[in-house]
């Protein structure tokens, strides 16, 4: 048997050049070609495009300078800063970064985006803030302020009115939508977080299936059976994942009954009422015509819709463009939307990522700038003739310029004018989509996991939600806030 | 000379020491610590509890306990399948022809790929609307095939995916095992007049119990750690019949509510399950391995 070939040297060291030259090339290649920091921000009902300059996407005319007129506090001082921004994955944030490209320009402050999907930015921010870590200036909250309330009461991130008392009056907080404004602050009129807009949780319809929108959570039901031929056409759908999608989907189902989650002055819970079992009974029963409604997140719910195989949805009114009239969409001109159906109110909700400065920054005032920035009228302006179906500003929406540019998410953010807080059994009710309360994902978790079995048919609604009621009051007493 | 020898081992060998300390033993022992706190990280320090912890998961009624069922039942279906599965198909790739050393070469892919896009992937083929096992569903007659939102099909959708991933795993180390074994044994049960489900019994079973062993506890220890298949598939549904003690440790502690001291806790526990059912299944299947504390 002949012994096995030796390899050289210097035969070796060429191939190991050979080896770590290719990559250097092909890594150098790969990291030129690839864009980096690009956005893609389009108008709803246009085609897709992505630029890689700001100039040409965004209206208004970028300076190098502040403007003449600040709306948003601004420092000189603090040019050169650097920021970091935890972001969560969701449609605000394109948004965001590219008004960062142009905050730097104006102001020297740049801003370092670390992107997470929603949930492990929640995680980390909590982590951060459970450490006292100053690695992030703003973090994204989940569920409209809930996060930043709970936050808030920890002492985690900054109350935000000093900061407003400093920034030229152009800004403007009376300005702010009342239903968001109040959302956002605590009774004492502390604001312990800042949207720079919100998005409401509207009910789309195939036209072409059905006459006219349902009214009533019975009528979408009734129309849901009608049309209901699986595995071609299902009747409805909605998130239902044992997460915070089915309790975004069962809060618009609570407050159309005319119920709450817990009373806001005393926080026992409401949960065992008649209204929350006729909201599951009724989320039950509507569940029965969606494909796979427990395994389906807000997301794939907007994908079936755009695939045409469901004449019914209810959803966050940020996934119109792509359901409606987007280019994957299979039924352009063949959708149309109206208010959530209702039972006792009809049901808005106050939907969006919220940002808040974390008391642990060392560099808060830039973040401020940069917070003060993206919320103020000049920008917010941009932002939704950019393309955000959203905005905290009442001056934004009378902009005619704005019903010309999104007409849909002029008329869906005016729904919310006269809208009471939910529970109150007013014609038209609005509350934050997760619950503004310490420790809020804890109740979360209550309602979710029993209200997932009595989906799954383990448990009967009244039964599931007794337990609930049972878990959220022992929950609001440790907490130490049942009154 | 040997002293010296000695001191110089130990002070090789420190840095090894010093990465296991920072890597294994202290991140062990500071979860020991959290398990014995109560710490919600919406404050900013825990709360000494003692043992309240462990006597809240023990105490009956507690969710611990169905997702240490649910996680034994995914794991030892699991394991068991792909056992069934890795074995037939090692004995069928058994063969030097170049069929098999194709089918050997595509079985690899699966190993190779990340686990979350095969989970991803699985959950395409799974869509209730356009899914492709749906679509074949439906040719069959099945309108409504619900693969991943009912029970028991959950079960069964969740066991395929995991077949299709890890069953190769089984195949490879079981034909290692089977392309080591002498031929002389098999020629002489031939000669003997044994047919193949006699060798297979009394030849082939016997000389692959170690590999059959190593295989089987490998993959069941695996099992048990399932997590990636129901954050993607499941998110622990329908209700809660897919929540493994995996994700209800990361539900609770990290992903939706972040109660780490409890976290803590069901980690200790399951860790403590799972060693002991390792040493039970060695000391069941692989003891004669070991003898006067050498491998044999």
């Amino acid at each position: 048997m002949s012994e096995p070939k030796r390899v050289g040297r210097r035969t070796f060291l060429n191939y190991a050049i050979a080896v770590v030259a290719t990559g250097v090339i092909v890594g150098a290649a790969t990291y030129f070609a690839v864009p980096k920091g690009e956005v893609t921000i389009t108008a709803p009902g246009t085609t897709v495009t992505t630029t890689k300059t700001v100039t040409t996407t965004v209206t208004g005319t970028p300076t190098t300078t502040p403007p003449t007129t600040l709306d948003y506090y601004y420092d000189p001082s603090l040019k050169g800063t650097t920021i970091t921004f935890l972001a969560a994955n969701v449609p605000e944030t394109p948004y965001t970064q590219q008004m960062a490209t142009l905050f730097e320009s104006e102001t020297g402050i740049k801003v370092n985006f670390i992107v997470e999907p929603e949930d492990v930015a929640a995680s980390k921010a909590s982590i951060a803030f459970a450490s006292k870590s100053p690695d992030y200036d703003i973090v994204h909250g989940p569920g409209f302020g809930s996060f930043a309330f709970a936050w808030f009461y920890s002492g985690y991130v900054e109350d935000l009115e000093p900061y407003i008392r400093k920034t030229p009056s152009t800004w403007n907080k009376n300005d702010i939508l009342p239903a968001i404004l109040n959302n956002v602050s605590t009774t004492k009129g502390e604001i312990y977080c800042l949207p720079y807009g919100t998005v409401d949780y509207p009910y789309f319809y195939r036209t072409d299936l059905i006459d006219k929108p349902a009214k009533t959570i019975d009528e979408m039901i009734s129309n849901a059976k009608k049309v209901f031929k699986p595995p071609t056409m299902y009747g409805w759908t909605s998130g239902g994942t044992p997460d915070v999608f089915s309790f975004f989907t069962w809060d618009m189902f609570l407050w159309a009954c005319g119920g709450r989650w817990f009373d806001p002055e005393t926080f026992h819970p409401e949960l065992n009422t008649p209204e929350s079992y006729e909201s599951l009974r009724l989320l039950i029963e509507a569940s029965k015509y969606a494909p796979s409604f427990t395994t389906t997140d807000a997301a794939g719910a907007a994908m079936f819709v755009a695939q045409g195989t469901v004449a019914q949805a209810t959803d966050f009114s940020t996934w119109y463009p792509s359901t409606m009239i987007g280019p994957d969409s299979k039924v352009i001109g063949k959708m149309g939307y109206a208010p959530h159906p209702g039972v006792v109110s009809e049901p808005h909700m106050l939907a969006c990522i919220t940002n808040s400065i974390s008391k642990f920054s060392k560099k808060k005032d830039a973040a401020w700038s940069f917070l003060s920035f993206l919320s103020s009228p000049r920008i917010c302006q941009m932002i939704f003739e950019a393309g955000y179906p959203g905005t905290i500003r009442k001056s934004t929406l009378d902009n005619p310029k704005s019903k010309q540019v999104n007409p849909y998410a002029v008329e869906v953010l005016s729904w919310l004018a006269d809208a009471k807080p939910a529970g109150s059994k007013a014609p038209k009710v609005a509350s934050p989509i997760l619950p503004i309360m310490p420790r809020a994902p804890d109740f979360v978790s209550i309602v979710v996991k029993n209200m997932a079995e009595a989906l799954a048919g383990k448990i009967g609604y009244k039964e599931a939600l007794d337990k609930a009621q049972e878990q959220a009051t022992a929950l609001m007493k440790e907490i130490g806030i049942y009154k | 000379m040997a002293k010296s020898s000695k001191k110089s081992n130990i002070i090789l060998i420190i840095p090894t020491l010093i990465y296991l300390n920072i890597m294994t033993f202290f991140p062990i022992a500071y979860l020991v610590y959290l398990s014995f706190l109560k710490w919600n990280l919406f404050e900013h320090k825990g709360t000494f509890v003692g043992l309240q912890n462990f006597i809240q998961l023990l105490s009956p009624g507690s969710l611990f306990y169905q997702s240490l069922s649910i996680t034994l039942l995914f794991a030892i279906s699991a394991t068991f399948s792909e056992f069934l599965f890795g074995l037939g198909v090692a004995l069928l790739l058994n063969r030097e022809n170049i069929i098999a050393k194709i089918i050997r070469g595509i079985l690899i892919v699966p190993l190779m790929m990340a686990p979350v896009l095969i989970d991803m992937i699985w959950k395409y083929l799974y869509n209730p609307v356009l899914g492709p096992l749906t679509y074949f569903a439906n040719m069959m007659g099945i309108m409504q095939p619900n693969f991943l939102d009912s029970e028991p099909n959950v079960f069964f959708s969740l066991i395929a995916v995991d077949i299709w991933q890890y069953g190769p795993f089984m195949v490879l180390i079981i034909l290692s095992g089977l392309l080591s074994l002498p031929k002389e044994q098999f020629e002489a049960a031939a000669i003997d007049g044994a047919n193949s489900f006699t060798q297979f019994r009394y030849i082939i079973l016997p000389l692959l119990k170690p590999i059959l062993s190593i295989a089987i506890l490998f993959r069941f220890v695996d099992s048990m750690k399932v997590f990636n298949k129901i954050y993607i598939l499941t998110a622990g549904g329908p209700g809660r019949a897919t929540e493994t003690l995996s994700y209800h440790i990361f539900y609770y502690s990290l992903g939706f509510t972040y109660d780490v001291g409890y976290g803590a806790a069901v980690s200790i526990l399951f860790l403590i399950v799972v060693l002991f059912m390792t040493l039970v299944f060695m000391r069941a299947f692989m003891k004669d391995m070991f003898v006067k504390g050498r491998v044999q």
